[in-house]
């Protein structure tokens, strides 16, 4: 094992920044916005062991690209910590295309899976495995995206 | 995961492990999602608008309770209700749920469950209560072969549960992750898809008087933690993949005067990195019956049916303790100190001075990626004054893949054997000096574990564990006064046990 430390995508091109109308609901006239950034080309790997994420808190630039790696024996999903279940991650997604809806159901996500998703709009993600934790306890993590 | 898995041996990995590299094409779909929706953008160019930001970003919701579709219970009248008292919360007289008790109570308070079958997945996350059954063979949690658990602990210290029984859940009977004291006693988990009682990132806790049967990996668990600060004692274990397993577990991790029978496997410390804080280390197992660990029908993940006929078997564990254990009637090894093959790890073998670290210390560690597959090492454990008896490889046993086995520090002291792999092992490995190569033939007699593999390839396979065949369920002894013993948290730390004073126990049929 390596020492600590913390890595940091520190080498952003915003080479974009697009402000629209982006609420969940489209037909909404006062939608709320989300600031999106085009990729930067930076890709970070987070393990997905069982039953924790590796590294537990990361920090990225905006516009980078997770992959989650299953890397463990178990399924596991990645749930924001605004949704409770499988269930409710997948209707979140049916129904909204913006890019802050994100995650994984189990169903998706076995041993040896991986799941990506671009990070292009700041702010702080947390999120959970809902088999082995619940928001902050348990299997958790946060990404923290500036 | 294999034990030992001569197809992966020297097995390279390419992959980029938390390290900044240039995008490339992955297989997540949400990638191209994203992408679309960032197309969309541009083509709508709607201009500067101001934005609301991140749906996720500081959302503290409160924590999923899963299921709560408890049916009344099935028996007509509870006839050991407790009386409604200051701090006790009776199920159902007050609540109808066990879940909904648990989410009025707070801290200190007691949940007395009334006999009956709970339809429950019961998610507990106040810290330092007690959800007790008043009869512990009557009070059933019972998730219909579609609830997840039974209870689950999550990150609420000090939470103890007694004297009831799970069964039927697709994971876990009874589960305690990421908590500082925990306490299970006089618990029955039964049929349960994934282990009975399983402890996982926990420290400081007793599982006692307890029971796990039917599951595809352990009846109980402990993994995950060190020094764990954890007690097993009284507890039987039969007819699971594993009795007892502890991925990554140990200091002060203490087994003892339980049962381990008719499993696949018996008791299985063992090490990987696809959990943290490796390796396993520091178990004291010490006063248990174990024996007939060869069971053909049981539920069993892959690990259990490529440990199956082995009684005690550390397998990459280091520093373990098993003494004054009778171990006896398995097909292969009583007591083995074997190596484990990891084909695909996620980082390097910790450095010996790294043992020593505490699991909140190296999670904090990045990993390395190796170059290729890991042989975890049974090291520095010592085997001492165990009885044994039929067991059909060899009574006590250390083998390697590839390492020397005098290199290994393990030691054999003052056991009654027959047989022993290689032969003579408690001459070539005394406990108390430096073993040397020079002690006699280290190669005569000695173990083969890659033979397992073949082994395993024509082991019976595993059975569904909603369907395996279990005995019937026996009756088991109810927590004595549980309507009135007064509720007491679980403490972290450890209730003193004289280690010392436990002496092998009796055979039993």
């Amino acid at each position: 094992m390596g020492s600590m430390k913390t890595l940091r995508v520190s080498s952003i091109v915003v080479s974009a920044v697009l402000l629209m109308s982006c609420g969940a609901d489209s037909q909404d006239s006062e939608a709320t916005s989300i600031a999106t950034v085009a990729p930067n080309g930076e890709v970070i790997t987070i393990q997905v062991l069982d039953n924790s994420y590796r590294p537990l808190d990361f920090e990225i630039a905006v516009g980078t690209e997770v992959i989650f790696d299953n890397r463990g024996r178990n399924d596991h999903n990645i749930l924001p910590d605004t949704i409770t279940d499988d269930a409710g991650l997948i209707a979140l997604l049916a129904s909204d295309p913006s890019p802050t809806a994100w995650g994984v159901a189990s169903t998706d996500f076995v041993p040896g899976d991986t799941y990506s998703h671009l990070f292009n709009v700041a702010g702080t993600y947390n999120y959970y495995c809902s088999i082995h934790g619940a928001p902050g306890a348990g299997m958790y993590g946060t990404l923290v995206v500036s | 995961m294999a034990l030992l898995a001569p197809e992966c041996m020297g097995l390279s990995s390419s992959r980029e492990v938390l390290s900044v590299k240039k995008k490339k094409n992955s297989r997540g779909g949400n990638m191209k999602r994203s992408m679309s929706a960032l197309i969309g953008v541009m083509l709508l160019g709607a201009g500067l608008v101001a934005c609301g930001g991140d749906d996720s970003a500081t959302t503290t919701a409160a924590p999923s309770t899963d299921v709560a579709t408890s049916d009344a219970p099935a028996t007509d009248e509870p006839s050991t209700d407790a009386p409604s008292t200051e701090g006790v919360l009776n199920v159902p007289a007050d609540y109808a749920t066990i879940q909904e008790a648990v989410d009025a109570a707070v801290e200190g308070d007691l949940i007395l469950i009334a006999p009956g079958t709970y339809n429950e997945a019961v998610q507990v996350t106040t810290n330092n209560i007690i959800i007790r059954g008043l009869d512990r063979n009557t009070v059933i949690l019972d998730g219909n072969f579609e609830l997840d658990n039974g209870i689950r602990v999550v990150g609420a210290n000090g939470v103890a549960l007694e004297n009831m029984t799970a069964m039927n859940y697709t994971k876990n009977g009874f589960f305690w992750t990421g908590v500082t004291g925990y306490r299970g006693d006089y618990l029955t988990a039964w049929r349960n898809g994934d282990y009975g009682v399983y402890v996982f990132d926990s420290v400081g806790g007793v599982i006692d008087n307890s029971y796990g049967a039917g599951s595809p990996d352990a009846g109980v668990y402990v993994g995950q933690c060190y020094p764990c600060d954890s007690l097993i004692n009284h507890f039987t274990s039969e007819f699971n993949g594993l009795g007892y397993s502890g991925t990554n577990s140990g200091g002060n991790m203490i087994i003892v005067n339980s049962i381990f029978r008719h499993n696949r496997a018996g008791v299985v410390p063992n090490s990987g990195s696809y959990e943290l804080c490796y390796p396993e280390r520091k178990t004291t197992i010490i006063g248990n019956l174990v024996y007939d660990n060869n069971q053909p029908d049981t539920p069993a993940i892959d690990v259990a049916i490529l440990a199956m006929g082995n009684g005690i078997l550390s397998a990459g564990g280091v520093q373990n303790i098993i003494e004054r254990n009778r171990v006896w009637n398995h097909n292969k090894t009583g007591i083995g100190l074997v190596p484990f093959l990891e084909e695909d790890p996620n980082d390097s073998l910790p450095e010996k001075s790294a043992w020593e670290s505490t699991c909140a210390e190296s999670k904090n560690l990045m990993p390395v990626q190796p170059d290729g597959a890991l042989l975890w090492d049974s090291q520095d454990t010592t085997v001492r004054g165990n009885v044994l008896e039929d067991n059909r490889r060899a009574d006590i046993a250390v083998g390697s893949a590839g390492s020397d086995l005098w290199t290994l520090g393990n030691c054999f002291e003052g056991n009654t054997f027959t047989t022993s792999a290689p032969l003579d092992l408690e001459k070539l490995a005394p406990c108390g000096s430096p073993l040397s190569k020079d002690a006699g033939d280290w190669t005569a007699g000695d173990l083969n574990v890659i033979t397992w593999l073949v082994d395993a390839e024509t082991a019976p396979p595993s059975v569904d564990w909603k369907t395996a065949t279990l005995p019937d369920m026996p009756v088991f002894d109810s927590m004595p006064d549980a309507a009135t013993a007064p509720g007491v948290p679980a403490s972290a730390t450890l209730p003193t046990i004289d280690l010392d004073a436990i002496t092998v126990p009796d055979k039993i049929d």
